[in-house]
């Protein structure tokens, strides 16, 4: 409409009616019929059934160090053993559940506090607002490798510590794309109306804000998940946290201090990337899926 | 055909064609745009007037599928065009140079990151003028489109609304074409400036000789100015002729309630009567008019049978059963 | 556009963040209970160490007083003379003596990376931008996001593996795989160390970069594609502008403005990868040397790298602020 009012009334669409399913449920559903979320969902499926239940049924036990060393793979040991005639196969096994629960906690973590950070700083305005971005400008810029590796030198040695100092340092982004979308949603129609018809802030944003978010809640914690995965390979490449757990990264640190590469012993390698590269490229397909299906973007 | 024509829509259709559905935006649709003369074509938004405005530049891009129809420019040089059958180098050629376009939304229109001038300018260097000449003409422009010459250093985001729109205008103007598509060229601006702008393009056509095809969901705007009105409906032209007898004589039932629909000073008291009712969605094929819904003086024929476009008095012609019973005068 | 005000708040921001990235390495040993550089010092030279020197090495390590008067000395002592303390390890190396000998070779492996992604990121996505849907696409787009999705040393070690030792030609092997040069050559401006330098560099700085540059592709991508349906460059199309034009002046130059965003954010990421890469290629840069200070537990070697690389990656988020005004008329202030 423009402002003269000799206008053609402009006849809008009837508002959208509020769907009676749960918006968690509809949002999974929609997400599973796409193709790309379909394939996504099995990596992940897969992956962590691998996690939880494989730790039961390995073919050896991870510490089992009666075979021999640097074996290449075989039909005892399809993917060969270690420096000290560990199976690959089975620590891979045992590992991918530490690697995961690190990844899914951490996960779990950025998104409650960069969550919470994010609606308040969007939502509260004003010296609220002033006080979380500008913690979060400082510590995006703060290049994040090496302040995890700082941090890690001085807590102790445990997988608790990484994945508190991962979740510490991967809140900020979150919380910033949570903001902008917090101050997107508040200007839309609908939020306005429910403040009119008298519902608090708490419940505007239970109702409101948080359906709404859930494309982007999910796309950034599968990231921080894959991201947080491959921070702590990388920490326990350093060496840091506890390198005696077995994990995907403590595999990798191990093959590179016991001369891995000078055995040139590739099946012991190969396993612990090959499985963080599925998480990642399921995390690009879901992620994908979900913007298709929500219209919601990665944001980088 | 009196000869007079500059470009001649005939049976055009457009579709939107995603995977989920198809909705035929514009359905056989024919359109004269006379030499020298400004004619509107009215419509609520969503009736396709902006998708039909693409085709006179050929921007038909997916989703948007040319179904059928044809569109023949008469302006050119060599005589009679078909423009919808030009290879990509001779299209490029045509566009801006033979007819140009002012966009819905051209707030958005301009590149954020180039100097006014420089947009103004790279039009013209890809239609054969050289660089020189093209710096010249950049002050005329302005001058012509009512605007400061100062402007051709700034950026866009430094120009008020109005500003970006006159700016616009200039560029429209830049390769001297015969026709300009004014596709909701005031729309987002304020009342003043909204006047201002449609009584430079009524300017332009009568120093420069152009022919203005003016879109507009307003239809006391375009009756101000325009020669002839064409009403559209649901991705059909309902009724079309020349501007006073659409204005004072309607004869199809919708552009009757669109009249209606204006307040004017005597009725300010009374309330503004919309038209009851929502446009029907395209994506199914209608049977019988498609305003019928919505009208006061539909009959069961209205349902069944498609009304053609029929003369009601010489250059009059309105799709409608029914015609007429509806005065503004 | 570039404008006082805005060099003016970008200088202050970046004092800001550099004040904390102080900040940071000054609290973090003394929050931990007690002090871990201390505790380390004396558990393995505890007993060489005579009683009465005890307190000239608190004061050393600048452990004496208030708090307050601590941290007042430790940033007098790092602004006034660049003081960062003296290395447990390599005693009595200075701290910023190890960081000034090897900070080059990070920066060479890190500023190349950096360049060769973005330019190449940029171009592949600029190509594919054009031909969205289609086949060159779907494949390109699936081939970065397996690249992108590796760890840095993972990748770094299979190329160890694959170039530098299993394939072998008239008995030489391909690639070195340690090293910034070879110890036949001296350091000097000669085509020798140069070449030398080069063939060394050769895998770390290809890891780096075909785990980096994805990233940039995906985005220019993702950007193009928004960007093709704006209305500017539909007006573009109409205005019956070249092809060529129309890529370089309305998709291209607005596209370059995330792009500049994300290389800020991409440094800090490629930073990491450079430090672990370097470790994989016992490279000697700082990110080696963190490796050695972990295991040595070398905090003060530590510390101070981190500050370095943090300073680094501030002053080249400055300049990408800088850059980023130029490029963009629109930036007056955020």
């Amino acid at each position: 409409m423009n402002e003269t009012g000799f206008a053609v009334p402009d006849v809008a669409s009837p508002p959208p009616v509020m769907k009676k399913r749960s918006p968690l449920l509809e949002f999974v559903i929609s997400v599973w019929r796409n193709s790309k979320g379909k394939v996504g969902a099995i990596i992940y499926l897969v992956m962590i059934a691998i996690a939880i239940y494989g730790r039961f049924f390995p073919p050896y036990s991870p510490t089992d160090v009666q075979f021999s060393a640097y074996a290449p793979p075989s039909y005892a040991h399809i993917l060969g053993t270690n420096y000290v005639g560990e199976d690959v196969f089975s620590q891979f096994v045992y590992g991918s559940s530490v690697s995961l629960m690190v990844g899914f906690t951490v996960a779990l973590a950025t998104m409650v506090i960069g969550t919470i950070a994010g609606i308040s700083a969007g939502f509260l305005g004003k010296l609220t607002d002033d006080v979380i971005m500008r913690v979060v400008d400082i510590l995006l810029v703060i290049p994040g490798f090496p302040l995890l590796v700082i941090l890690s030198a001085y807590l102790p040695p445990t997988i608790w510590s990484t994945i508190l100092i991962l979740s510490i340092l991967s809140w900020p982004f979150h919380a910033r794309v949570i903001r902008s979308q917090t101050l997107t949603i508040r200007r839309r129609s609908f939020v306005l109306s429910s403040k009119l018809s008298g519902l608090g802030n708490f419940r505007i944003i239970v109702r409101d804000l948080i359906p709404n978010m859930l494309p982007i809640i999910f796309i950034n914690s599968i990231f921080v998940v894959v991201g947080a995965i491959v921070a702590q390979a990388g920490l326990a490449f350093f060496g840091l946290g506890n390198i005696n757990s077995i994990n995907w990264g403590t595999m990798l640190y191990w093959f590179y201090n016991e001369d891995g590469i000078l055995f040139r012993a590739w099946w012991w390698l190969i396993p612990p990337g090959v499985g963080i590269m599925l998480l990642g490229i399921g995390a690009n397909l879901l992620s994908n899926a979900v913007s298709e299906v929500s219209g919601t973007k990665r944001q980088y | 055909m009196s000869g007079n024509e500059l470009l001649e829509v005939k049976d055009l259709s457009i579709s939107y064609v995603t995977r989920d559905e198809r909705i035929d935006a514009v359905r056989n649709v024919s359109l004269t745009l006379e030499k020298g003369s400004i004619h509107g074509l009215v419509g609520e938004s969503g009736c396709g007037k902006s998708t039909l405005a693409t085709i006179f530049l050929n921007l038909i891009y997916p989703p948007a599928r040319l179904v059928g129809g044809s569109l023949r420019y008469f302006g050119g040089p060599s005589g009679e065009i078909s423009v919808l059958e030009l290879k990509a180098p001779e299209l490029r050629r045509y566009r801006w140079k033979e007819v140009s376009m002012i966009f819905q939304g051209s707030m958005n229109s301009l590149n954020p990151v180039m100097r006014v001038y420089e947009q103004i300018i790279d039009a013209m260097i890809d239609h054969d003028y050289t660089f020189e000449e093209a710096m010249l003409r950049v002050d005329t422009l302005l001058e012509l489109a009512g605007i400061s010459k100062r402007v051709k250093n700034l950026y866009p985001h430094e120009l008020s609304g109005g500003m970006k729109q006159r700016v616009n205008i200039a560029i429209a103007l830049a390769c001297e074409p015969k026709a300009i598509i004014a596709d909701e060229p005031t729309t987002a601006l304020d009342v003043v400036v909204q006047s201002q702008i449609t009584r430079k393009l009524e300017s332009l056509r009568r120093d420069l000789g152009l022919s203005i095809l003016f879109i507009s969901h307003d239809i006391s705007l375009v009756g101000a100015i325009a020669d002839k009105i064409s009403v559209m409906y649901a991705g059909k032209i309902v009724e079309v002729g020349k501007a006073e007898e659409i204005l004072n004589t309607p004869a199809h039932q919708y552009t009757i309630a669109l009249l209606a629909s204006i307040p004017t000073l005597k009725s300010v008291e009374s309330r503004i009567s919309g038209i009851p009712g929502h446009p029907p969605r395209l994506n199914t094929p209608i049977t019988g008019c498609a305003f019928a819904d919505r009208c006061s003086k539909a009959q069961n024929r209205c349902r069944t049978e498609n009304p053609e476009l029929e003369s009601i008095s010489g250059d009059h012609f309105a799709a409608c059963f029914f015609p007429g019973g509806g005065s503004n005068s | 556009m570039l404008t006082a005000r805005y060099l003016e708040r970008r200088v202050i921001y970046l004092f800001i963040t550099f004040f904390i990235a102080v900040s940071i390495n000054f609290f973090l040993p003394r929050l931990i209970p007690g002090n871990p550089v201390f505790t380390i010092l004396l558990s393995r030279y505890g007993n060489q160490i005579k009683p009465q020197y005890l307190q000239l090495i608190e004061s050393e390590l600048n452990l004496r007083g208030t708090l307050w008067q601590q941290y007042v000395g430790y940033m007098s002592s790092l602004f006034l003379h660049g003081y960062l303390g003296v290395s447990f390890y390599y005693y009595p190396a200075t701290v910023s003596s190890i960081i000034f000998s090897h900070l080059p070779w990070t920066l060479f492996l890190l500023g190349t990376a950096t360049l060769l992604s973005v330019f190449i990121g940029v171009s592949i996505a600029t190509y594919i931008g054009w031909r969205l849907g289609g086949k060159a696409d779907s494949l390109i787009s699936s081939i970065s996001i397996g690249l992108g999705s590796l760890p840095f040393f993972w990748l770094g070690l299979i190329f160890q593996i694959v170039f530098g030792l299993m394939i072998v030609i008239d008995g030489q092997h391909l690639f070195p795989i340690a090293h910034a040069f070879s110890a036949s050559v001296y350091p000097g401006l000669t085509f020798s160390f140069i070449s030398s330098v080069l063939y060394h560099s050769a895998l770390p700085i290809i890891t780096l970069v075909l785990i980096s540059f994805p990233g940039f592709t995906l985005l220019m991508r993702n950007t193009i594609s928004t960007i093709i349906n704006d209305d500017y460059v539909q007006m573009a199309r109409a205005k019956g502008l070249r092809t060529w034009r129309i890529k370089k002046m309305y998709v291209n130059r607005n596209a370059r403005l995330p792009i500049a965003t994300s290389v800020a954010l991409a440094f800090g990421s490629i930073v990491g990868g450079a430090f672990l890469v370097e470790v994989v290629f016992s490279y000697p840069g700082i990110g080696y040397m963190l490796y050695n200070a972990v295991t040595t537990s070398d905090f003060p070697l530590i510390d101070g790298i981190f500050l370095m690389i943090t300073i680094t990656v501030i002053i080249a988020n400055f300049i990408v602020d800088l850059l980023y005004a130029i490029l963009d008329p629109r930036v007056v202030l955020e």
